[in-house]
């Protein structure tokens, strides 16, 4: 046994192994250009192997009940894939199915020169008897192949539509953006609400597969033993949203009648309902929204489109209150128990403006706490003179207005809270002087709040001063079971003190509960409820109907804000909505006050 | 250039270095044709190719200058510096899905160069020592843990190819130093035990052949029993794991065991790859005139599918002349390795060499679909200054060695 280094032995076969290893490499290179030239060669000249896409489908929507929301079906295309000689075909597949050929064939020109080598899509979506029709024919319309896409489904329609959102193809502005993110053109892109929020999520990634085709453009099967690449689906984003409670506020809502409600479970930010009126239906989008129906959509003058919950910013009226009575609370201007230098005569002076209380014949004197159960303006005029512009602005910020709250939505409204420099930039300087404060102080000028920041305020205030950031997004979970996104929990704490926080919510009890309350309407027999109307100024036509507030008032498993345009008193409309609303949740979840939910998802 | 002259003659390897240049050469107009394409990024890369392959020549007349003996003592500190980058490097961000460069202005360094290049010394160093006295330990156990350290860090970088390198680098210095095959069979027996485990009558069958190879060489009980052992273990407890793990765990490690030039399209590069060879024939389409790279081949056309360009302008004959230069070389090199006198300079030789010849068969045969892809590129010919340079320091080493094959 030697110990020799390099022996002649070993010399040899490490020579030997190499000779072995070129040789192998020599004779494989052989195989392919002797042997297999041929059919190297053929597929070597230009456009004889296609790879085509495998379309992934989107992920899945499923709500907290587990409902399916929205998903994917298959939509069958009639495709151009040859790249030459592809009049006739085109003119006899527009024959077949009773098309102008001639707006066909212009089509397919205008596309081959923006992409001169890619597929063009005749005729996106075939319904069943069109597709039957291409298929029996298919072997007379040479280059041509059915494409299957994945074309997204809203299976409940217009319900949830803004929640949702909806896919459209990527255009071109979008697809120089996107291409370099795997995105081709006409591929199918999210746009608006959760669908473009969660888009990276809920797109797969395409796979694709080969195959061969003759001089002619006919398929001749996939090319020796190259494996086709499977799509990958989605990942199926699980929502906070309560489908029931969802529908159940829909319906309160009459035809025509246009407004929002925002329902969160105080405990953890899940927003449990998020409703805009009127809505649409994204399935007109699935494969391409026609340009009349577009138009139809743009053009209406009530905006279905437009997802008043997040993107709408409304005076809140009196429901700003609670804001003005924190500040006041937290100043020490005033006690639940304060009176007001003037007692309501249904009108004050101030400056050279006399401003009224909404009851004409006055309250007489109050103190805080029956000046926010009466809604009594006067009062909160005198506070709000006396907190002045910027002090009461500081506070509505410190309680989460005039910002976005950060929900997991795309084009979220800040709302608006002016203050001193605000008035001077916009309607110049000493604008701010006068009766400004007094009106900011019921939430009418200039303020401006989404139905989403009223009800995490609200829902902040019912959970005793923890304000959790409202998410929809419980977890995002692949097909292999891999949780990929998870729930945003992230809290902040409102700068008010606990025996404030105590006042404000025995206020918002009295609201709802006391003889004479505004918000008699949403009393739910054998919970105590708390709230607060409001009646939004409307310089445009009837004024809008407001109503926040959460149940039970401790430990509450709900907080909601719901608003109804033109419909005019809080009171009258909005407040029996959310009662409503309410009850129906705390009905389906048993009455008993529920624990803070677990810190984190699994 | 006076030691150049003074030890010129029989000595020195001209044909080795002759070998290199001309590789080098076919390298750079490789690159220039293959970069013919309408891509503005790639307009100008054989400039920068050429300055590679000179900047590679200084490095390799530098490299034979040094006398072997400062690569022996300076072994071991080149060795932890080399450890120590590939440390840092997985701290650093990730570059085009790996961690594997360091980015120094001017030029992307990738640690696992230099540290192929210190664990063959120091392997070398360990293996010339313990030629003689030598228990377990000295003769398999600490090379063993010299070639784990990198191999492993390189492997979660992750790049297969290289650290599969660091392997071939050990069993290249190990048969080279005369360890009976027996004793070669018991070292790869772990790595042959998990390979195994594919289904347990295989598994079962190793493990009788182990234990035979124990009987019939009469290996001593204290050696037999822990390998044995270890092997057990091995085998029982990858597939307990495996089962163990979810179905994306699962699917990420073999993405990470295979993670190829691009996971989702390695199977287009390797059939583009084909056909570009295939339709080459016995003559190829001549110089400029292949085809295939205007097709969607990018980016890996003039770096690591740099053999398909050639395969296709150049035809069969042209690989033939690639391959009879690279079988030149490596033939020259174990010239050298055979004569060197010196130990240690004789086992750093055969240890890049090995390494050499492991990256040409890796890279050719996953360019014509017989191997899997892996980011090896093809020596001395794929862009990069990374890889040009340090394969023509690495022939320099062994020039410079050729240079004193005569000293002790």
């Amino acid at each position: 046994m030697t110990q020799e280094i390099g022996s002649r032995e070993r010399t040899f076969f490490v020579l030997l192994l190499w000779t072995v290893a070129l040789l192998l490499l020599l004779l494989r290179g052989a195989q392919l250009q002797v042997l297999q030239y041929g059919r190297y060669h053929s597929l070597s000249q230009q456009n004889r192997l296609r790879k085509i896409d495998l379309a992934a489908p989107r992920g899945l929507i499923i709500s907290q009940d587990s409902v399916i929301i929205a998903e994917s079906r298959p939509g069958f295309d009639l495709v151009l894939v040859s790249a030459t000689d592809w009049q006739a075909p085109v003119r006899s597949a527009a024959r077949l199915l009773g098309l102008d050929s001639l707006a066909l064939v212009a089509v397919v020109s205008t596309q081959r020169q923006l992409f001169p080598k890619d597929p063009v899509v005749l005729i996106k979506d075939l319904p069943p008897p069109l597709l039957a029709r291409v298929e029996e024919h298919l072997d007379e319309l040479p280059g041509l192949r059915v494409e299957i896409e994945s074309l997204r489904k809203a299976n409940f329609g217009t319900l949830g539509s803004h929640l949702i959102g909806y896919t459209g193809q990527i255009g071109l502005d979008e697809y120089a953006k996107h291409k370099d993110f795997g995105y081709r053109y006409g591929d199918y892109i999210g746009k608006g609400s959760l669908e473009r929020q969660y888009e990276n999520v809920l797109r797969g990634s395409d796979g694709y597969e080969f195959f061969e085709v003759d001089a002619r453009g006919r398929d001749r099967g996939t090319p020796e033993a190259l494996e086709p690449v499977e799509a990958v689906p989605g990942a199926t984003l699980r929502l906070s949203i309560d489908w029931r409670l969802q529908a159940a506020a829909e319906s309160l809502f009459a035809p025509g009648q246009s407004g929002a409600v925002v329902a969160i479970e105080p405990g953890s930010g899940r927003i449990l309902a998020l409703v805009s009126r009127p809505n649409f239906d994204p399935n007109i989008f699935a494969s391409g929204i026609r340009a009349d129906v577009w138009n139809a959509l743009a053009g209406d003058p009530d905006y279905p489109l437009w997802d008043r919950a997040i993107r709408s910013a409304y005076p809140p009226g009196s429901t700003f209150k609670v804001v003005t009575a924190a500040a006041a609370l937290e100043e020490t201007l005033a006690t639940e128990h304060t009176y007001m230098p003037h007692p309501c005569l249904g009108k004050l002076p101030i400056g050279n403006r006399v401003y009224k209380c909404w009851l004409k014949e006055g309250h007489g004197a109050l103190d805080l706490h029956q000046a926010m159960v009466h809604s009594c303006d006067i009062y909160f005029y005198q506070l709000g003179m006396m907190l002045n512009v910027d002090r009461q602005a500081q506070w509505a910020r410190r309680m989460g207005l005039g910002k976005p709250s950060g929900v997991d939505l795309p084009l979220e409204h800040a709302g608006l809270i002016p203050d001193k420099d605000w008035y001077e930039k916009h309607f110049g300087r000493g604008s701010w002087r006068g009766g400004v404060a007094a009106n900011m102080a019921i939430g009418q000028g200039e303020v401006l709040v989404t139905p989403l920041q009223l009800a995490t305020l609200y829902a902040a205030i019912g959970n005793d001063g923890v304000l959790w950031r409202p998410h929809l997004l419980l977890r995002a979970e692949t097909a292999d079971g891999e949780v990929i996104r998870r729930e945003m929990r992230v809290f902040d704490r409102l700068p008010l003190s606990p025996a404030t926080v105590a006042a404000l919510k025995s206020m918002l009890w009295g609201v709802v509960n006391e003889e004479g309350g505004t918000g008699g309407a949403a009393r739910i027999a054998g919970i105590d409820v708390a709230g607060k109307t409001g009646t939004a100024q409307n310089p445009h036509g009837k004024d809008h109907s407001w109503f926040a507030g959460f149940a039970p008032r401790e430990r509450p498993a709900i907080a909601v804000a719901v608003i109804v345009e033109n419909a005019g008193h809080g009171s009258d409309v909005a407040a029996p909505i959310a009662g409503q609303i309410m009850a129906s949740y705390l009905a389906r979840h048993g009455l008993t006050p529920r624990p803070p939910t677990a810190v984190a998802e699994e | 250039m006076a030691w150049l002259a003074m030890r010129t003659g029989r000595d020195f390897d001209a044909q080795f270095l002759l070998a290199a240049a001309l590789l080098s050469l076919l390298g750079i107009m490789a690159v220039y044709s293959a970069t013919q394409v309408d891509q503005p990024a790639l307009v100008g890369l054989w400039l920068r190719q050429l300055v590679w392959v000179l900047a590679g020549m200084a490095a390799l007349l530098t490299m034979a200058a040094v006398p072997f003996r400062y690569w022996e003592a300076f072994a071991w500190p080149l060795y932890l510096l080399s450890l120590g980058l590939l440390v840092l490097v997985l701290f650093l961000p990730v570059h085009m899905r790996t961690h594997r460069w360091i980015d120094i202005g001017f030029f992307q360094l990738q640690p696992s160069e230099l540290a192929k290049l210190a664990t063959v010394f120091l392997l070398a160093k360990l293996s010339a020592q313990a030629h003689k006295e030598g228990g377990v330990f000295r003769r398999f156990v600490l090379p063993l843990a010299v070639t784990a350290a990198p191999l492993l860090l390189v492997l979660v970088e992750p790049d297969l190819g290289t650290s599969l390198s660091f392997a071939v680098i050990f069993l290249g210095i190990v048969f080279w130093r005369g360890t009976p095959l027996r004793d070669i069979f018991f070292i790869l027996s772990p790595a042959l035990s998990m390979l195994a485990v594919v289904s347990m009558p295989t598994w079962i069958g190793f493990m009788v052949i182990l234990l035979a190879a124990f009987l019939v060489f009469r290996v001593k009980p204290q050696h037999a029993i822990p390998l044995g052992l270890f092997n057990t273990a091995i085998g029982s407890a990858a597939p307990a794991l495996w089962d163990h793990l979810k179905d994306y765990q699962r699917k990420r490690i073999l993405n990470f065991v295979n993670p190829g030039v691009d996971p989702r399209g390695s199977g287009w590069h390797v059939l583009q790859s084909k056909i570009a060879i295939g339709s080459g024939g016995w003559l190829g389409k001549g110089y400029l005139g292949g085809t295939q790279k205007k097709l969607s081949f990018l980016p890996a056309q003039h770096t690591d599918f740099i053999f398909s360009t050639i395969g296709e302008e150049l035809g069969l004959w042209g690989i033939t002349l690639v391959l009879a230069l690279y079988g030149w070389l490596l033939y020259r090199g174990v010239l050298i390795a055979r004569q060197t006198r010196n130990r240690f300079a004789s086992l750093t030789a055969m240890g890049i060499l090995s390494l050499i010849g492991f990256n040409i068969f890796l890279n050719i045969g996953m360019t014509l679909g017989m191997l899997p892809v892996t980011g090896i590129p093809l020596p001395f010919v794929s862009y990069g200054g990374s890889s040009v340079i340090t394969m023509l320091a690495m022939c320099g080493i062994v020039l410079g060695i050729g240079l004193r094959r005569y000293e002790y």
